[in-house]
């Protein structure tokens, strides 16, 4: 595109069409720096959100996990067992489909085995319950958590989901071209070129690269979204 | 270290600080200022990890009684032999504690082949057995007078793996069983426990003690489509069991029973093959200090060793070194082998903190505690 923009450039120029004067650089360049700033604050954003998103998801499982203490023993493993089927089809397969920006069938197949446990009489307290804190709220808290998991996944799965859009990066396109051919329609002097050629090579891929980051963290390499879960699936529970 | 180095030292501890233990007591083991205790166990082969962590935890309680001072002022000295898990070895060293070192008492004989092979050399010289790590219905019904049981049975370990599998809608149950007393004890515990449910397994395999060759045998299990497999071996021969059965593109539940050794299979598993193996345990959870009992182990391990990590086998050793502890306090200060057999049937229904058991003359089957675990295929962690 740079060398596009020389030689167009270079063409005009030739054949003494050129109006164009140094001035307009000025505002295209603001408008290339501002582009570039709004693009790297919301890969910073992005990214944040992601792992607040993920942060909560795996506070939900730790509490539910915790909760399904109350539960008789073979209610219970059953209930962790699946738990952590989910956890660790999060690492080993969705951490992968979400760097493509999609969801895995195992990690759906094993939140809704959970979802089953919990929505059956499987996962429901002893006729005659010991009363502590945490069986009094039992019902309602694993109701709720199991659903808060849900709406975390979906929250994570969207913020990693790929908004890699053809019309931004058309118009990133558009406004680099157009700033490279000012520039060198508007430049003097030969030694200058090959100062310009440079600083446009090295400027060019920073608002791309925003740009990608941006549209999925985790395929950036940005978050490592295994090693968050990490922790808890190292616990003895 | 070899394997003999211990029981080496141990030895020499006793006989350079101690004097001959017999040389003022006429009870065998019984010194002015020691007791001798015998452990026969796989220390070193495929299925070394089973006495070695067991005497791990051992060593914590008796380390611990020993700076308190000891049992009566004496110190309790162990003499280890490593018998490989083979029978024959066993029963060899089992002559050696009692005629050569004699011993007081035995403790944490691994396995139930090694313990059978051993029993008519315990009978010769009337020397008890406490604590044996095997659950064989052998050795507990009926009962033998010289056996003391700590751990729950492998047929109730069955019973429950059987009750959750079918409570979970898994009832084509495969089973692949060693070939020798152990094996064939799990295999009479699973036919008793899918009796009343009219069922049987839907295949039966052996594998080998201490071998890996396991390809066959999961080549036909597979052919029989389970939604769950029994294995009843040590760890070894699971885990290859384990990575020759799921190159087989298989999905059936596999559970181990608790002589497995459970930090052991982990460790022979890369991660995705051990996620989600279930395991059978006899004792609590080794990291829910809620259990006084286990709370005294992790702080007996940290004290000694801030790098150690729980386990199972760990934790039954710890538990079963406090049983022979208190059954040798209560035997009094001159200590017989009877009156520490008597100690150990007069605890009746009693626990050891607060992890319950029943020892009796007409009942020595210890603890009916089995709980069910599965393996955390991220980092080889436990849920209970």
């Amino acid at each position: 595109m740079t060398a596009a923009a020389l030689l167009l450039s270079r063409r005009l120029s030739t054949h003494k069409h050129s109006v164009l004067q140094p001035g307009l650089l000025s505002p295209l360049g603001s408008l290339y720096i501002f582009t570039t700033a709004f693009l790297l604050s919301n890969v910073i954003f992005q990214t944040n959100n992601l792992k607040t998103a993920v942060t909560q998801e795996v506070v939900t499982f730790s509490k539910l996990g915790a909760v399904l203490n109350v539960l008789p023993q073979q209610q219970r493993v059953e209930g962790r067992r699946l738990l952590f089927d989910y956890a660790y089809s999060i690492t080993h397969d969705e951490a992968a489909t979400m760097k493509k920006g999609l969801r895995s069938d195992n990690s759906q197949a094993a939140i809704d085995r959970l979802r089953e446990f919990l929505s059956s009489s499987s996962a429901a307290l002893p006729e005659a319950p010991a009363v502590t804190p945490e069986s009094a709220n039992y019902l309602r808290r694993a109701s709720d958590f199991s659903f808060d998991l849900i709406d975390a996944r979906e929250r994570r799965l969207s913020l990693a989901s790929s908004s890699n859009s053809p019309v931004l990066w058309l118009s990133i396109g558009v406004m680099y071209f157009t700033f490279a051919f000012l520039s060198f329609s508007v430049h003097r002097g030969a030694s200058s070129l090959l100062w310009l050629t440079f600083i446009l090579l090295f400027a060019f891929p920073v608002p791309a690269v925003m740009l990608f980051l941006y549209s999925n963290p985790l395929a950036a390499g940005l978050y490592d979204l295994a090693a968050q879960f990490a922790p808890i699936l190292a616990r003895n529970m | 270290m070899t394997p003999g180095l211990p029981r080496m030292l141990g030895v020499l501890v006793a006989l350079l600080c101690f004097g001959q233990p017999q040389s003022h007591a006429a009870e065998p083991g019984i010194g002015p200022r020691s007791i001798l205790i015998g452990q026969s166990a796989a220390f070193s082969g495929p299925s070394g990890a089973l006495g070695r962590e067991f005497r791990q935890g051992a060593h914590y309680a008796f380390n611990e009684v020993n700076a308190r001072g000891g049992v009566h002022g004496r110190q309790i000295i162990t003499i280890y032999r490593d018998d490989g898990y083979e029978p024959d070895r066993a029963a060899v060293n089992t002559s050696k504690f009692a005629a050569k070192d004699q011993v007081f008492a035995l403790f944490g004989y691994v396995g139930t082949a090694t313990v059978v092979s051993s029993l008519p050399i315990l009978e010769r010289f009337g020397i008890p057995l406490i604590a044996p790590v095997t659950g064989a219905q052998i050795i507990r019904s009926p009962v033998h007078r010289l056996v003391f049981n700590l751990r729950s049975s492998y047929h109730r370990e069955i019973a429950l793996l059987v009750d959750y599998l079918s409570r979970y809608g898994r009832d084509a149950i495969a089973i692949v069983y060693q070939n020798d007393a152990f094996g064939k004890d799990g295999l009479n515990g699973l036919l008793k426990a899918l009796a009343p449910k009219a069922r049987k397994p839907v295949a039966m395999e052996t594998v080998q003690r201490n071998s890996a060759n396991t390809q066959e045998a999961a080549r036909r299990v597979a052919r029989s489509k389970p939604e769950a497999v029994l294995l009843v071996s040590s760890y070894s021969t699971n885990a290859s069991f384990i990575k020759h059965y799921r190159k087989l593109d298989t999905t059936a539940q596999i559970f181990n029973l608790s002589f497995v050794g459970s930090n052991a299979l982990s460790r022979a598993l890369p991660s995705p093959l051990r996620h989600g193996i279930g395991v059978s345990q006899v004792v609590p959870f080794p990291w829910d200090p809620r259990l006084p009992i286990v709370r005294d182990y992790q702080l007996a391990m940290k004290r000694s060793d801030p790098e150690a990590k729980f386990g199972f086998s760990s934790l039954e050793g710890y538990m079963a070194a406090q049983l022979l502890i208190r059954a040798l306090d209560q035997a009094g200060p001159n200590p017989t082998r009877q009156a520490f057999m008597s100690a150990l049937d007069q605890l009746q229904s009693s626990d050891i903190g607060g992890f319950p058991f029943t020892m009796s003359q007409s009942n020595r089957s210890g603890s009916s505690f089995v709980q069910l675990t599965f393996l955390n295929g991220q980092a080889g962690s436990f849920i209970h």
